[in-house]
């Protein structure tokens, strides 16, 4: 096929002239930062087509995409654009040929980069070492057998002296998790330890670099130029002093530095800065005091995050505290690595691979030369799609296959790194972009959105850039600044006015007051737009949060506001009621001398037994009966309404503990769930705002007892735990929109558009405090001791910094979702001084579009208009403090479904008339031993023989006859000589064979 | 002798044309052989069922190539066992290890002893025979090949070598060897007189060369194929080939039936237009063809709805429906499912795996215990399982595990045995509430444990296998001796477990046939288990008949071809399920597969199999796809899914939300329709003998709303006034209470009433390290030891060493004393405790002002008399342990409380009413010792070497500070609470930071909200 033919197919997608570009450039690596709604996927598809147009195969042309999601996505819009082709052709051949293209993409290489690397260890198991057979382990069971082997692995350090520091340095609990937090991480551990990271080094140097820095060496040397008169003059007694004491420490610092004593160095910096910079003396006037403030800023910017000072409860750097890390360091990589072995043995032994595995195994062989020029040689081109989220050691798995330049082409954007947590990279897709620009590729910005109309876009870029800063810093490469794209929608839509920014507030004492008031007032101006017809239906408006802890309030409000709505993948499944009572009614069949499960069964809606039930049941005497016995007895204690209740407990027990352990547990759970109609229980609830919710989260739970595969209920309970422990699987059953506002979380929303997008919950401060273990690519393992090493202190603060850069990025993924409209909801609290303070990405962006809480509040209920910085309008708007006295409407009637006259088919099937199964051959049914070893002569392999005689018509004369015996013997499974011999035997006994001689 | 190919589309009569030519033949010749070849077991019974229908079944015999080669080889008197599974697991382990050890495999090494090698070689092997590709032919082949197919190649030839040397075969070898006897011996065929071939849409190697030569042989040959000749349609490619070489090879007949397909106009619009570019109309459907529903789920209750609705309303016999899918795994268990509920015999065409049945689970777990070191909870599964008759009852398999729980013993005879040890000499018997710090577990000592120890040695003694090595014969030997004494065979007596015991004999039969046919092989307990389990894999499980009635054939997508159904769904068409996404085989690569005459892995021609599963259907098909996956993302139409929709308007495809309401007519079992009913909120009167279930869910309806009722309470919520009079009577003024249990209530009254009056508490799993209430005791026991007889306790020098003297004892008959079995970690918790006792004896003797005087005074025990605080309208008794009374220099008095925990120590707890002992032990010091009014009252964080927020003295209400504020709040609690047991009042009320993972409700408690 000619460029003819791929001019003609990239054009049948109507692209722009960057994305025609983008789509249509050969011969150089390409690198596209693709913003929000800018036709990333289309373009995508388009190159793809391309490709198959210049002539290559689908299995050539690898595209990786980020989930599987998306990869189904892809390759579904290639084959559709096939079609396309195929009624578009312009000739048979080429009709032909986009046909056989089109059978071919069920071969074709479209999916995450782990189901490419799983392709790539299975094309080279030997070289790999790896069984043939492997399945990639589920992630509830890796999860569950991890947490096995750290217990294991304790239990082997426990008897090796060698470790005993270990466990006086950290502890029990501790290292347990320091080792779980390991494995969990173990291909980067595992690079960390082979870099063998000095982490004194790196503390002295960090020590270096600040004491060098400009803001710091200026200010020493002033004071220090500065002789002791004229510094008394300037300063006066008191501080004259303090410069003297605070000079006298900075020298004794520089000492130690030169002395590579760091930490007696940074012990002086520390003291230097806790007693010798206090600010409180000096004349007003006086220049050392400016330094000296100057000083402090600096050295609270570039040395408190690791050295501490600042703050009193920070104990200062502690030589004994640092050789202590130094010494747990040197003994965690071997506990590590036995850990790590054992874990991939018991993967082995469980034919399995994990994600880590899959990537690991596909570098590992791309780093022999063989393998790599193969791979090269079937790749034509390589396509991968939101790169900004991939790690170092995925790009060198794009690279490795990529080859040559020419055959890489990645789609990213770097505002839009949002898996920090996944161990994404943002500055990976950064560094890709430097390293083919350089190189002479093609770096390309498709900044054209047609998402947000073009009000909008300019009004939230106002905001964004507020935020997020539109300079680069080269101290901070994780940091992505802002930059604008432009709207492909000029006008707006005719059912919106104008402002298409809108702050809705809630305002309270404390934030658990505040927040239910927030989510209100959200609900309430909903109710509002809706009935202004600015929200057509439900569906249209969807709440992003940062984190799912903030569903709740919004559920309870819109239940409240009759407002429907779904939880998209809300978490926390396993702690909703109606999966706790089913868990407690499985463990309660596991054992049914369990009572207090059994209680949890008795009283959940499934069998609905009053507490009072409960007690009369337990206590008929002065001891306590097991409530399995008690359902047995005299049932008479109970009341006329607990009675028939108790009576239909036990039928339902007595059918199915029998079964329990005795069939898989997904089929003992749907007996039991038909049995007390639970579904239908559940579903009594539908109409009081739950929509389904319930009963859908059986129906996942249902689904996951399938997936276990597990028979043993016991077990069965553990591995639920266990993946709760774990927090795998804790997703709700997955939920449709259908006419319902949504609620998700922004990770949810990547890549998805809405036409009102609601920025729910802005207030939230992101989750605080520190980890215990941070495990970084430049700085190693860190980990907390009391008290904390310096290295964790410095690892402490990388990592906040990053996730600050991370933040703001997520702040970027949820504004740019919406189409037609943006509103930013939170709430605010009354400070000790009676301000009324917004904190975290609420307070960010009110200061953004230049909103004075303070008034808004004190107008509560009357809205008020702000400005962005370039003249766009917001509408701000808080609910009234005695909102809660607000009443909305009560819940609509549910609609009633004409039942039409035909015959119901509920009833259990009548027997058809014409059986089937009969005419299968039976199955030869063997009841012996073995090994023969207790009955020779099984009859129903004489019976065999004789009717196989029969059939070919061999009689004792026939030498046939003995070899014919012998195969049908062996063919049986009589294995001993013994055993044929006598089978034969028998055989010449029957009357068959007497009559036949 | 002829040969004639019968050419034409699905459902054009090829079956019929077959059937007559049959006719035909009997009746030209009544005693005529005839012989009818079709793919499968399956459609050999339809053909059969066919032949029988059109007159009689007598004189042909219906079977696939695989029973014609065998008859061949009988009548040309070849007698060639055939290996089963296991054995030629065995030969290809054997082949592998021996190539390793002779040093001929430079590629494959490194896999020797990884079981999915071993499956991956049968598998290659098994392609290569069946394409005919005799070892000599892939060695040449090889030769220029890679390191890998050298490899193949050499085991590939000393794999078929090692078989001839046996003289066994493997069931391909069988083809083989008849082609071989047809090639040798034309009389092996010639009474057949009429050989037709059926319902195939490709062959493979051996299939082509057997015809070939049977087609020289036999008096007619017939064979049909689906297609046209000449034909460009898309839909046709995965024919056209075979055709080609039918021809080719044969040149028969050709006979084409140029009838238009028998179906309705609908699915005959399909079959004509399937994947055409240009299509000749769009058509409106009267019914929908194409149904989308949310999940595979739904789908199966779809799928299964529309099977139920054909049958009850059109009359579609059941035996006449089918469901094909792409996805076993995933379907199968679905189906099963559902059609239980809705009341459909179900039947599914394949094998499921052996090691999926319960009865080979509970198996493989009870001997595989030596391997797991006897882990507890695998012990505790086998002591518990219905398949074994061990003669222990539940109530002793509780005991076991009570044992097991409190003991820590996680794995090992050895752990038992310790356990047992420091069991049977002693007589300590423990639990008491006097303090929540101090519970001993009521653990069966002496003479109980004794007997314990008997019943458990004898289990052990009992599945334990001999220490050596032995022969694999020996070995099954051991294992069926074992079977036989635990009676498992009997106690597996479902249909399902019978077959898959039978499945389990034929396994352990093969193994002992292997060893003879092939040599012994010795090996230890744990060899013989990996052999075993290797084996097991890969052996299915045949669905139990099911005693002649009719059933709805569920098969797999590749199975629908050559049969003929009145109503067929097929399901699972979105993307990426079917046509499923094509990987190529790592053995036999595609370039191979070309070169050497195999089927390409990739490039499937999946839309021939679509083709030909659409025309599988006379009046009715169904085709469904899910539209959300797992994560709630939408899910793509397959492209089959849309070469289908794009022939219709939208009245063909049918969407099913979950959550639409449904009419009650369309409910497929009584479940569903309660469902419906429920959710419109009225069940007709025609439905009314359900009404027992539908005031079931009336009921459930208020426990519901209960439930999600803000305010807690209610019958269901611990409002239980009809046993207010027994709660009266069992908690009368008389009764001396803990102060733990009156904090049950303080915090959380529902607490109270599951705990206390219901007497229930939560098992727990055994774990390593020692559980809060055992290490509670012992920490006191420290303390109290540590003080007692210290001349002066300030000291702290003194002190030091007596906790150091008394620490080692109370650690070296802890596990007797507290019952637990020490652990590995219990020399470093020692370590760990005794450094954070020794922190909080510093801590405590630089307490500055107070000294301690007296340690463990009880009151309401031991003839002490208890506290009794008058509440007004009652006098409350109550009983304690008051840990430590200190003493300043003015003689003022202080009461201090160990704890072992640090939380919920801070005065907002007393005021909340979760905390109440320092209070009423400052009471006891003054009146029920009387040894005065103590002025202050601390909790003490023994771990923490710190005292608790909650300072006695410091405590303040709005009105009061010191201790008799503190009283004066506890006297209000006390009375909330005795009113609140009097009045049978126990509603839930959660604690503001959240609920104790260790309350026993958290299992099931409607307010349970977990701590943060």
């Amino acid at each position: 096929m000619n460029e003819n033919l791929r001019d003609r197919v990239v054009s049948s997608f109507g692209l722009t002239s960057d994305q025609q570009t983008a789509a249509l450039e050969r011969g150089r690596d390409v690198v596209v930062t693709a913003g929000a709604g800018s036709g990333k996927t289309r373009t995508l598809v388009a190159r793809y087509a391309s490709l198959l147009a210049d002539g290559y195969s689908p299995r050539s042309v690898v595209a990786i995409t980020f989930t599987e999601k998306a990869a189904r996505e892809m390759r579904s819009r290639v084959r559709q654009s096939l079609n396309d082709l195929v009624r578009q052709s312009a000739s048979d051949t080429e009709r032909h040929r986009w046909v056989a293209l089109n059978a071919e993409m069920d071969s074709a290489r479209i999916g995450t980069i782990h189901s490419l690397c799983s392709e790539i260890i299975r094309a080279h198991p030997a070289e790999a070492g790896i069984d043939p057979k492997f399945n990639v382990i589920d992630e509830g069971l890796a999860a569950a057998l991890r947490a096995q082997l750290v217990e294991d692995t304790m239990a082997f350090l426990v008897g090796q002296p060698e470790f005993a520091p270990l466990f006086s340095i950290l502890g029990i609990n501790p290292l347990a998790e320091l080792l779980a937090f390991l494995l969990g991480r173990r291909l980067e551990a595992q690079e960390a330890f082979d870099k063998n990271i000095d982490g004194s080094q790196i503390i002295r140097q960090a020590i270096e670099t600040a004491l060098q820095d400009p803001s710091i060496t200026n200010g020493i040397a002033e004071l220090r130029s500065m002789g002791r008169t004229s510094l008394i003059q300037d300063a006066g007694d008191k501080l004259a002093i303090q410069v003297e004491d605070l000079l006298a420490l900075w020298g004794q610092a520089e000492k130690a530095l030169v002395a590579d004593d760091f930490i007696a160095c940074a012990g002086y910096l520390y003291q230097a800065r806790r007693n010798k910079m206090k600010g409180n003396i000096g004349s007003r006037t006086s220049r050392a005091k400016e330094i000296v403030a100057e000083l402090q800023a600096a050295y609270d910017r570039l040395l408190d995050p690791f050295v501490g000072g600042e703050d009193s409860k920070v104990q200062p750097p502690d030589a004994v505290t640092e050789a202590c890390f130094i010494q747990a360091c040197q003994l965690i990589r071997p506990a590590f690595e036995h850990l790590s072995a054992s874990y991939k043995e018991a993967l082995r032994q469980r034919r399995a691979l994990d994600f880590d595995d899959l990537e690991n195994g596909a570098a590992q062989l791309l780093k022999q030369r063989e393998i790599k020029t193969r791979w090269q040689g079937e790749i034509a081109a390589l396509l991968v799609d939101e790169f900004q989220d991939t790690n170092e050691r995925q790009r060198n798995i794009v690279e490795a296959l990529a080859g040559l330049p020419g055959r890489l082409f990645v789609v990213g954007d770097a505002r839009q790194s949002i898996y920090r947590f996944r161990r994404a990279d943002v500055t990976v897709f950064r560094s890709i972009q430097l390293r083919v620009k350089n190189q002479g590729g093609l770096v390309l910005d498709l900044d054209q959105t047609y998402r947000a109309h073009e009000a909008l876009l300019n009004a939230t870029g106002d905001l964004l850039q507020e935020v997020m800063g539109t300079v680069e810093d080269s101290s901070r490469p994780y940091y992505v600044p802002f930059s604008p794209l432009r709207a492909n929608r000029k006008t707006t839509p005719e059912y919106l006015s104008d402002p298409h920014i809108e702050l809705v507030l809630g305002a309270g004492e404390d934030a658990a007051s505040a927040r239910p008031l927030a989510a209100r007032a959200l609900a309430t101006r909903l109710l509002e737009l809706k009935n202004q017809k600015q929200i057509h239906t439900w569906d249209d408006v969807t709440l992003l949060l940062r984190a799912s802890t903030g569903f709740a309030a919004y559920e309870n409000a819109f239940e409240e506001a009759c407002i429907p709505f779904v939880t998209v993948a809300g978490r926390g499944f396993y702690d909703r009621p109606e999966i706790r009572d089913v868990i407690n009614i499985l463990r309660a069949l596991a054992d049914p001398a369990d009572d207090l499960a059994m209680a949890g069964l008795l009283r959940s809606p499934a069998f609905g037994l009053t507490d009072t039930a409960l007690y009369q049941l337990r206590w008929q005497n002065s001891a306590p009966v097991p409530y399995w016995t008690a359902l047995q007895g005299d049932l008479s204690v109970l009341d006329n309404s607990d009675q028939p209740r108790a009576t239909r407990a036990l039928i339902i027990l007595k059918d199915l503990l029998p079964q329990v352990d005795r069939i898989p547990v997904s089929e003992l759970l749907k007996k039991l769930v038909d049995a007390t109609d639970y579904r239908a229980i559940l579903a009594v609830d539908d109409n009081s705002g739950t929509g389904g919710r319930l009963w859908r989260n059986l129906d996942k739970l249902l689904a996951d007892a399938q997936t276990s595969g597990q028979v043993n209920v016991r077990d069965f309970i553990d591995y639920l735990i266990t993946i709760n422990d774990a927090g795998a699987r804790e997703g709700e059953a997955p939920a449709e929109a259908q006419g319902s506002v949504r609620l998700m979380t922004i990770h949810k929303s990547k890549g998805l558009e809405f036409p009102i997008v609601v920025l729910a919950d802005a207030s939230r401060e992101p989750k605080g405090g520190s980890d215990a273990t941070y495990l970084m690519p430049k700085l190693g393992l860190a980990f907390k001791l009391d008290p904390p090493p310096m290295l964790y202190r410095l690892a402490k603060w990388e990592d906040q910094c990053q996730n600050d850069a991370e933040t703001q990025r997520l702040l970027y993924v949820a504004l740019t979702r919406a189409k037609d409209k943006l509103i930013i909801n939170g709430h605010t609290t009354s400070t000790n001084k009676g301000d009324w303070t917004t904190k975290a990405w609420l307070g960010e962006l009110s200061a953004a579009a230049q909103i004075d809480v303070n008034t808004l509040i004190q107008q509560a209920g009357t809205e008020i208009e702000a400005r962005t910085i370039s003249g766009q309008a917001v509408r701000a708007w808080a609910i009234p403090m005695d909102s809660s006295q607000i009443k909305f409407d009560e819940p609509q009637e549910i609609t009633m479904v004409q039942e039409s006259d035909i015959a119901p088919i509920y009833a259990p099937l009548l027997e058809p008339i014409t059986p089937i199964v009969t005419e299968d051959e039976s199955i030869d049914v063997h009841p012996w031993r073995a090994t023969g070893s207790v009955e020779v002569v099984p009859p129903g392999v004489i019976g065999q023989m004789v009717h196989k005689a029969i059939e070919l018509w061999l009689f004792p004369d026939n030498p046939q006859l003995i070899p014919l015996l012998e195969t049908a013997a062996q063919s049986a499974g009589l294995a001993q000589l013994s055993q044929r011999t006598s089978s034969h035997t028998a055989f010449s006994r029957t009357s068959i064979f007497q009559n036949g001689r | 002798m002829t040969t004639e190919l019968i050419i034409a589309p699905p459902v054009t009569g090829k079956t019929t044309a077959c059937i007559q030519r049959i006719r035909a033949m009997q009746t030209d010749s009544p005693l005529a052989r005839i012989w009818v070849v079709v793919p499968d077991r399956l459609q050999a019974a339809a053909f059969r069922r066919r032949l029988a229908g059109s007159g009689g079944a007598l004189g042909t015999y219906v079977g696939t190539f695989g029973d014609l080669y065998r008859s061949i080889l009988e009548r040309s008197g070849t007698y060639v066992p055939v290996a089963s599974s296991p054995l030629l697991h065995r030969l290809v382990q054997e082949t592998v290890d021996r190539a390793v050890a002779q040093g001929d495999l430079s590629h494959f090494a490194p896999l020797q002893l990884l079981p999915g090698f071993i499956l991956a070689l049968r598998e290659s092997f098994a392609e290569l025979k069946r394409s005919l590709v005799y070892p000599e032919k892939f060695s040449d082949f090889s030769r220029s090949g890679s390191a890998a197919q050298k490899d193949l190649a050499v085991l590939y030839s000393r794999y078929q070598a090692r078989l001839r040397e046996l003289n066994w075969a493997d069931p391909e070898g069988i083809s083989w060897l008849a082609v071989a006897a047809l090639e040798h011996q034309s009389s092996a065929t010639d009474s057949i007189h009429l050989l037709v071939v059926d319902g195939f849409d490709s062959f493979n190697g051996a299939q082509y060369q057997a015809l070939k030569m049977l087609s020289q042989q036999v008096g007619d040959l017939l064979i049909t194929f689906p297609g046209k000749i000449g034909s460009q349609r898309p839909a046709h490619r995965r024919f056209t080939e075979s055709i080609e070489r039918l021809i080719r090879e044969l040149s028969p007949r050709i006979t084409t039936l140029d009838l238009l397909p028998y179906l309705p106009p609908d699915l005959r619009h399909i079959e004509s237009q399937l994947f055409e570019a240009e299509i000749s109309a769009i058509q409106t459907t009267d019914q929908p063809i194409l149904l989308e529903a949310r999940s595979p789920a739904d789908e199966a209750r779809e799928a299964l709805r529309w099977i139920k609705r054909l049958v009850v309303r059109k009359n579609v016999p059941l035996s006449s429906c089918m469901i094909f899918t792409p996805n076993p795994t995933v379907y199968h268990p679905l189906l099963r499912a559902y059609a239980t509920e809705y009341g459909i015999p179900i039947r599914f065409t394949h094998d499921e795996p052996l090691s999926n049945s319960p009865a080979i689970t509970a198996l493989l777990n009870l001997i595989t215990l030596p391997s797991r070191n006897f882990g507890t909870r695998y012990v505790i599964n086998v002591l518990r399982s219905p398949y074994f008759e061990l003669s222990i009852n539940p109530e002793t398999a509780d005991k076991f595990e009570m044992v097991s729980r409190v003991a820590q013993i996680v794995e090992g005879r050895d752990q038992w045995s310790e356990t047992w040890e420091r069991l049977t000499p002693s007589s300590i018997h423990g639990q008491s509430d006097l303090d929540d710090e101090r519970i001993l577990p009521g653990l069966p000592r002496g003479s109980q444990a004794s007997e314990l120890r008997l019943v458990m040695d004898a289990f052990f003694d009992n599945i334990t296998p001999p220490n050596h090595t032995c022969t694999q014969t020996e070995w099954i030997t051991w294992l069926e001796d074992l079977l036989d004494r635990l009676r498992f065979y009997e106690r597996a007596n479902s249909e399902r477990d019978q077959a898959a015991c039978e499945a389990f004999r034929e396994t352990l039969r093969a193994l002992v046939l292997s060893e003879a046919v092939a040599g012994e092989r010795h090996g230890d307990y744990r060899q013989f288990l990996m052999d075993l389990q290797g084996t097991l894999e890969g052996i299915g499980l045949r669905e139990p008949t099911l005693d002649g009635k009719p059933a709805l054939l569920v098969g797999r997508m590749v199975e629908a071809r050559g049969l003929r159904f009145q109503a067929v769904a097929l399901l699972g068409f979105s993307e990426g399920v079917f046509p499923a996404n094509e990987h190529p085989d790592p053995f036999l690569d595609e370039s191979l597969r070309a070169t050497l005459g195999l089927e390409q892995r990739l490039q499937r021609e999946q839309a021939g199999l679509f083709y030909q599963a659409i025309t599988r259907t006379d009046q009715y098909l169904l085709i469904t796809r899910p539209y959300l996956s797992d994560d709630g993302e939408k899910w793509e139409e397959s492209t089959f899914w849309k070469s289908v929709q794009r022939l219709f308007d939208t009245s063909v495809v049918e969407t099913v939300h979950p959550d639409d309401p449904q009419p009650l007519t369309e409910a497929a079992s009584s479940q569903e329709l309660l469902f419906s009913a429920i959710r419109r909120r009225s069940l007709p009167q025609v439905y009314e003998f359900l009404n027992g279930r539908w005031n079931g869910l009336r009921h459930a309806r208020e426990v519901l709303k209960a439930r999600r009722s803000k305010l807690a309470g209610g019958p269901h919520e611990g409002f239980v006034e009809p046993i207010a009079p027994a709660l009266s009577q069992r908690y009368s003024p008389a009764q001396i209470w803990s102060a733990s249990r009156l904090e049950y209530y303080g915090s959380c009254p529902y607490q109270f009433f599951v705990r206390t009056a219901l007497g229930l508490e939560p098992r727990v799993l055994p774990k390593l390290g020692l559980d809060p209430n055992q290490l509670g005791s012992m920490l006191h026991k420290i303390l109290e030891e540590t003080y007692k007889n210290l001349p002066d306790p300030k000291d702290i020098q003194a002190a030091l060493v007596s906790l150091r003297t008394t620490s080692e004892q109370v650690f070296s008959t802890a596990p007797r004393v507290y019952g637990f079995r020490p652990s590995s970690l219990w020399d470093y918790e020692k370590v760990q405790l005794q450094g954070k006792l020794e922190k909080t004896v510093r801590a405590l003797g630089e307490d500055s002002g107070w000294t301690p005087f007296a340690y463990e005074l009880v009151f309401g025990i031991d003839g002490v008399p208890p506290l009794e605080i008058d509440l007004g309208d009652e006098t409350l008794r109550i009983r304690g342990v008051i840990d430590r009374v200190d003493r300043d220099t003015n003689g003022q008095l202080r009461v201090v409380d160990y704890k072992t925990g640090s939380s919920h120590l801070a005065s907002s707890d007393l005021k909340d009413g979760h905390r109440l002992q320092l209070p009423i032990y400052a009471l006891a010091v003054r009146d029920a010792l009387n040894l005065g009014t103590p002025v202050d009252g601390i909790y003490w964080k023994i771990l923490g070497a710190e005292a608790g927020s909650l300072k006695l003295a410091k405590f303040k209400t709005d009105s009061a500070q010191g201790v008799g504020a503190a009283v004066e709040v506890v006297c209000e609690h006390l009375h909330r609470i005795v009113k609140g047991i009097h009045s049978a009042e126990f509603p839930p009320h959660p604690p503001r930071a959240g609920c104790p993972s260790y309350c026993p409700t958290s299992q099931w408690c409607w307010r349970f909200e977990p701590e943060w």
